[in-house]
């Protein structure tokens, strides 16, 4: 393995130098050079290798400068990011043993859905020629998972995929995850019956949306795509279950080519915080699915009745209400009434929380480039590996490992969409700053900018993109399906280019 | 021939208050009934008292110069009627007869159980108390946003929505008490499914109140800067509602014979004997949990727990817990409760120690946990008196403690040093009982060198580092120049015009000389609190002194590398305690005694800014909307719903 990598630098950094020389050059040169640096093919792999090379043509054509500005060293490593509305679809094409060898991370939408999931995973089908290395879903969410479950026929028939691997807490043969996934899907259903008949607010609207992401569309969308990825490809390629610590199986093509460190969710027996499926998370969850319709409509505490009316107090009991105001008793109604216990929201917070907090985070090592996708891990997620220890208060700085990760990374896969619970400050402020990075998101799905929670948070993304050098790129800066750029769409840092509409590429 | 009489009609009651021979001084207390700890509690001992509260004209709700009761449910969107406690009807039978299906009662017993707290802070602490003051720090906060901020009544809200919660609200000026269903797994003596209310329990009340007592006293110990400063806040709630079950007579003595005088014990012996090794038969034999450590029973119960939600017992005294660091409020807390309950029981023990020995040398003899009534009475009183005297401490040390940032240690150096002033001599040993206690659960403060007296006193300042505070000339009004120094009032209050006047001198004085107070001379200086201090000292004279509490604040980033991202508050400040000019002193020039500072400028600023940013890190503060105002205060809502 280490010769081979060895040779394979010695061999890049004379392409690259043939590269720089031949810069002004024809485009198509550059596109020879680039297949060149990707292993010979098979007479098997031609298709691929033709999409590959038709993308690659088309990219030169339109930035034909930016290769080569880009620092050279291209190794062949690729990650396109489709838009689709507010959900991930990545596919990173790798050097593997037999050719470029592709793996598929995640596909699916939820908010915000664009109506452009069928390009994208016709696009997926040409330039992978139905095979895929792997398949990696990170959380059972529907804006991860929606088009296996959309374009299920597609996946079912792909040639080759040569393993799944999915977060551990899916695993349908740990009896207790599997009863804890059950008892989230009551929770869900419950939850969204509670909230079918709430009003169109802002709160209501956002935790259906949020119930909805963990059922699926139409309530069961993401059960059909699990069900595909378990066992509904024809080619029945293996599937493994991972957390945080383990060694994930390579197929064949990947082995050797490639290293891959699963560095979370966090174990399930590690407890407390770090566990994303701990046992105050179970009991609340629990005691939310089993609580009775009864209780969730206001009931009288008498059995009497008592009527009575602001007026029946005097003046000054509302006085400390009264600055500026006609009806200070209003305002003490209006400000009660904020202060009301929203179950079913914050349940629908905790599920999507906990959810998320499943995703498996990996760590792909390809030709010395590092390339981290989190999912759409939040918090209690990352202080498993960033802190790699209990968080106490007292000393909670990142773990030289950690730093190590993120000091050394090529690539970013933003989490959670660039919302504000899902990249710590900490790691922002670790992160190498040559590192590109890569946002699936859409504006105004989620979150309220006037309480800035808004996804993705402006601020996060331009601190991001600040400490990276500007190389961060949000998938709705392309068209796709007739959907224009979004408004704060830039020109394409060096390494990232697009044909102009459904994808966005990087290459490193 | 017949006399007619004139028909008279009967006069009003208020006329017939205003005749002159009725002219009878107004009473100085009122008596109303409540629930002695909650519904579910006394199966043995009548579980209904009479308390008494200082007496102030009510309206309905009731609507008190301080408090108001106002009874609106925001579950159900409605009100319910206010209980008038004035009319001669629930006059002539303090109160209204307790109830759980009368939400007149429940009114009633919410603002005996508040008034009857708040007086407890205000004889220890020896001044009246106000609820929390806007935020008047920031230099351009608009002074009528800081009025609305102001709570002039504490507003309690006996049903305030449907959850098993309660908690203090600084938005809704006041405390929303819940009501709930108990858990079909529900405990001891409340049936699976019956509705709970929490407003009806001595212990939530009282507990809640003293969440805003403390919040007025100082308000930025909302602000979680370390683990310590909300377990802080929950911890001492916890230690006002346990110190208040020692004010109930007729249960302490209760606990006292069943424990055998051993009121530190977690159980009550049963009233029937047991054999030993066999389970209970008949209800008396049972044992229950001892209600003097126990906290909040029915609610308790209610959630499907045997005991209560807290007890006065809640570590053992081990540095193992808080070793552990737990990060919950409540359970850090308990930590707190644990080591003063500790100094408590153990100074309690030395000082009733002498009673058994008299008892046992005149013959009398102590049969397993019986104690005869005359000794359980003697046993009573001192154990009252002393929890009189260790929730003065208690109280008291609060104004010793620093404005911002405490830690537990910061309150074990407040303690030692208000135990110090009050009882020097210290007979009972107070001070080395809560030195152990503290020690014992490895709570050092990290300030001082030594583990001695001397060294957990703040230490008195040396006058050449710390200029005095001499008279300046300073506007008050358009037209009004006044050249005073600082004005210390008498024992009831300071008037307006006196407050008005320190609040100039000591602006003044701390903007001039910030640097030695630890504070950034380019920054405002706020002085949210002074208040006058009388003190008769153990040789008679009356000692004056003025505490004062100047605090400032900046934003910092979380990184400062990548201060886009977002910032945090950081606060400084300094407790300043400020001895009055001795008689005939003409100049009004007065000294600074003690500065119990949290620095925010030069080396020990910047360290504890280092500090409190690993926290807020840690604690993932540095997620969500770090802008709105209330991100890094403690949402009592949230914290209190875990419970």
């Amino acid at each position: 393995m280490a010769t081979k990598t060895t040779s394979a630098a010695g061999r890049h950094t004379k392409k690259a130098a043939t590269k720089k020389a031949a810069t002004k050059k024809a485009a198509k040169k550059t596109a020879a050079t680039k297949k060149a640096a990707i292993k010979k093919p098979t007479s098997k792999r031609a298709t691929t290798d033709k999409a590959v090379k038709k993308t690659a043509t088309k990219k030169a054509a339109k930035k034909a400068s930016a290769a080569s500005s880009s620092g050279g060293r291209k190794v062949g490593i690729r990650v396109r990011m489709y838009r689709v509305g507010f959900g991930d679809f990545f596919l990173l094409t790798v050097p593997g043993n037999d050719g470029p060898a592709h793996i598929l991370i995640d596909c699916g939408v939820h908010a915000a859905n664009i109506g452009s999931m069928d390009a994208c995973v016709q696009d997926l089908k040409k330039v992978t020629g139905g095979k895929l290395a792997l398949v990696i879903v990170t959380h059972y969410h529907a804006d991860h998972l929606s088009g296996f479950a959309s374009n299920y026929d597609d996946f079912a028939k792909f040639a080759h995929v040569g393993a799944v691997w999915i977060t551990n807490r899916l695993d349908p043969k740990d009896e207790r995850t599997a009863a804890f996934n059950a008892k989230l899907d009551s929770v869900a259903r419950q939850l969204e019956i509670g909230l079918a008949a709430r009003g169109d607010d802002r709160a209501s609207n956002e935790a259906r949306a949020k119930v909805e992401n963990a059922l699926g569309a139409a309530g069961g969308g993401n059960a059909k795509a699990l069900k595909l990825l378990q066992g509904g490809f024809e080619c029945k390629p293996k599937v493994f279950y991972y957390q945080g610590g383990d060694t994930p199986f390579l197929p064949p093509e990947l082995e050797g080519a490639i290293e891959a460190q699963i560095l979370a969710p966090s174990p399930k027996d590690s407890g407390g915080e770090f566990s994303a499926s701990d046992n105050k998370t179970e009991q609340y969850l629990a005691a939310a699915a089993d609580a009775n319709d009864s209780d969730r409509q206001p009931w009288s505490p008498f059995e009497k009745d008592w009527p009575a009316s602001a007026s029946d107090y005097p003046a000054v009991a509302f006085q400390d209400y009264a600055i500026g105001r006609e009806e200070p008793w209003k305002h003490m109604e209006s400000v009660l009434g904020a202060l009301q216990p929203d179950a079913l929201a914050a349940t629908a917070d905790k599920l999507d929380g906990t959810l998320n907090n499943q995703s498996l985070v990996v760590l792909f090592t390809v030709k010395k480039k590092k390339l981290l996708f989190v999912g759409d891990a939040q918090w209690g997620n990352w202080a498993y590996w960033l802190y790699g220890r209990k968080v106490t208060g007292k000393d909670p700085g990142i773990s030289e490992e950690a730093k190590e990760i993120l000091g050394s990374i090529d690539f970013y896969k933003v989490g959670h969409h660039g919302s504000t619970n899902a990249t710590p400050i900490p790691a922002v402020a670790a992160m190498n700053h040559s590192c590109a990075a890569m946002c699936s998101t859409a504006v105004g799905a989620y979150g309220n900018p006037a309480k800035k929670t808004e996804v993705p948070r402006t601020a996060l993304l331009d601190a991001l993109s600040t400490q990276l050098g500007d190389r961060m790129v949000r998938s709705d800066w392309v068209a796709a399906n007739g959907e224009a750029p979004d408004d704060s769409a830039r020109d394409l840092p060096s390494g990232f280019s697009t044909p102009g509409e459904l994808y966005i590429d990087f290459e490193l | 021939m017949t006399k007619k009489t004139p028909i008279r009609v009967a006069p009003s009651a208020d006329a017939r208050a205003a005749r002159p021979w009725m002219n009878v001084a107004r009473p100085s207390r009122r008596s109303l009934r409540i629930y002695s700890r909650d519904p579910s509690n006394g199966s043995y001992l009548d579980n209904t008292l009479t308390v008494d509260i200082p007496w102030e004209p009510v309206q309905p709700g009731p609507t008190g110069a301080h408090l108001s009761v106002v009874d609106y449910d925001g579950a159900c969107h409605c009100y319910y009627p206010p209980v008038d406690l004035e009319h001669p009807h629930v006059l002539a039978r303090d109160g209204l007869d307790p109830s759980e299906s009368d939400p007149r009662f429940h009114q009633q017993m919410v603002y005996a159980v508040a008034s009857k707290t708040v007086e407890m802070f205000e004889v220890a602490l020896g001044r009246k108390i106000h609820w929390r003051r806007g935020d008047r720090t920031a230099t351009d906060h608009d002074k009528t946003a800081a009025a609305t901020e102001d709570i002039r009544r504490l507003h309690l809200f006996p049903h305030a929505m449907q959850e098993p919660n309660a908690y203090y609200s600084r938005d809704a000026h006041g405390i929303l008490f819940g009501y709930f269903r108990a858990s079909p797994n529900a405990k001891g003596n409340i049936l699976p499914g019956q509705r709970v209310f929490t407003c009806l329990s001595y212990d939530i009340v009282a507990h809640e109140v003293t969440h805003a007592v403390i919040d007025g006293i100082r308000a930025y110990f909302t602000e979680p800067t370390n683990p310590d400063v909300l377990a802080f806040h929950e911890g001492f709630a916890d230690l006002a509602a346990l110190f208040a079950h020692f004010t109930q007579h007729d249960a302490l003595v209760d606990a006292i014979q069943r424990t055998g005088g051993r009121i530190y014990q977690q159980d009550l012996a049963p009233i029937a004997p047991v054999t030993d090794g066999t389970a209970p038969t008949i209800s008396a034999q049972a044992r229950t949990s001892n209600p003097l450590v126990d906290l909040a029973q029915q609610f308790g119960q209610a959630r499907a727990a045997s005991r209560g939600l807290r007890s006065a017992l809640g570590t053992p005294a081990t540095p193992d817990a808080y070793k552990g660091n737990p990060q919950e409020p409540h359970t850090r807390g308990a930590i707190l409760v644990a080591a003063v309950f500790d100094a408590y029981f153990t100074v309690y023990t030395r000082r009733t120690a002498d009673f058994f020995r008299i008892f046992r040398a005149g013959g009398g003899r102590i049969d397993g946990d019986e104690l005869p009534t005359p000794l359980a009475n003697q046993l009573a009183h001192t154990a009252a008196e002393l929890a009189r005297c260790f929730f003065q401490l208690c109280a008291r040390a609060l104004d010793y403690c620093p404005p911002v940032d405490v830690t537990f240690g910061d309150f074990l150096r407040a303690l030692v040093t208000v135990a110090s002033e009050l009882h020097p001599r210290d007979r009972d040993g107070i001070r080395d009982a809560l030195k152990q206690g503290f020690r014992q659960r490895g709570i050092y403060p990290d300030s001082a060198s030594f583990f001695s007296n001397d060294a957990l006193r703040w230490p008195e300042v040396d006058q050449e580092t710390i200029p005095p505070i001499e008279p300046r000339n300073i506007a008050l009004a358009k037209n009004e120049t006044l050249k005073s120094g600082l004005k210390f009032g008498n024992p009831n209050g300071l008037t307006k015009r006196e407050k008005d006047i320190n609040g100039e001198v000591l602006r003044d004085y701390f903007k001039k000389n910030a640097a030695a107070f630890g504070l950034d001379p380019t920054l405002n200086v706020a002085v949210p609190s002074f208040h006058p201090k009388f003190h008769v000292g153990e040789d008679g004279a009356l000692r004056l002194e003025m505490i004062v509490e100047a605090v400032q604040h900046r934003d910092v980033a979380f990184d400062p590398k990548v201060p886009e991202v977002g910032q945090f508050p950081m606060r400084g400040g300094a407790t300043v305690v400020i001895s009055a000019p001795s008689v005939g002193d003409e100049t009004e020039t007065c000294h600074v005694r003690m500065v119990i500072a949290k620095p925010l400028h030069g080396a020990a600023g910047a360290e504890r800014e280092k500090r409190q940013r690993r926290y807020v890190l840690s604690q993932g503060l540095a997620h969500g909307d770090a802008e709105d105002a209330t991100h890094f205060g403690a949402d009592f809502q949230r914290l209190h719903e875990e419970r």
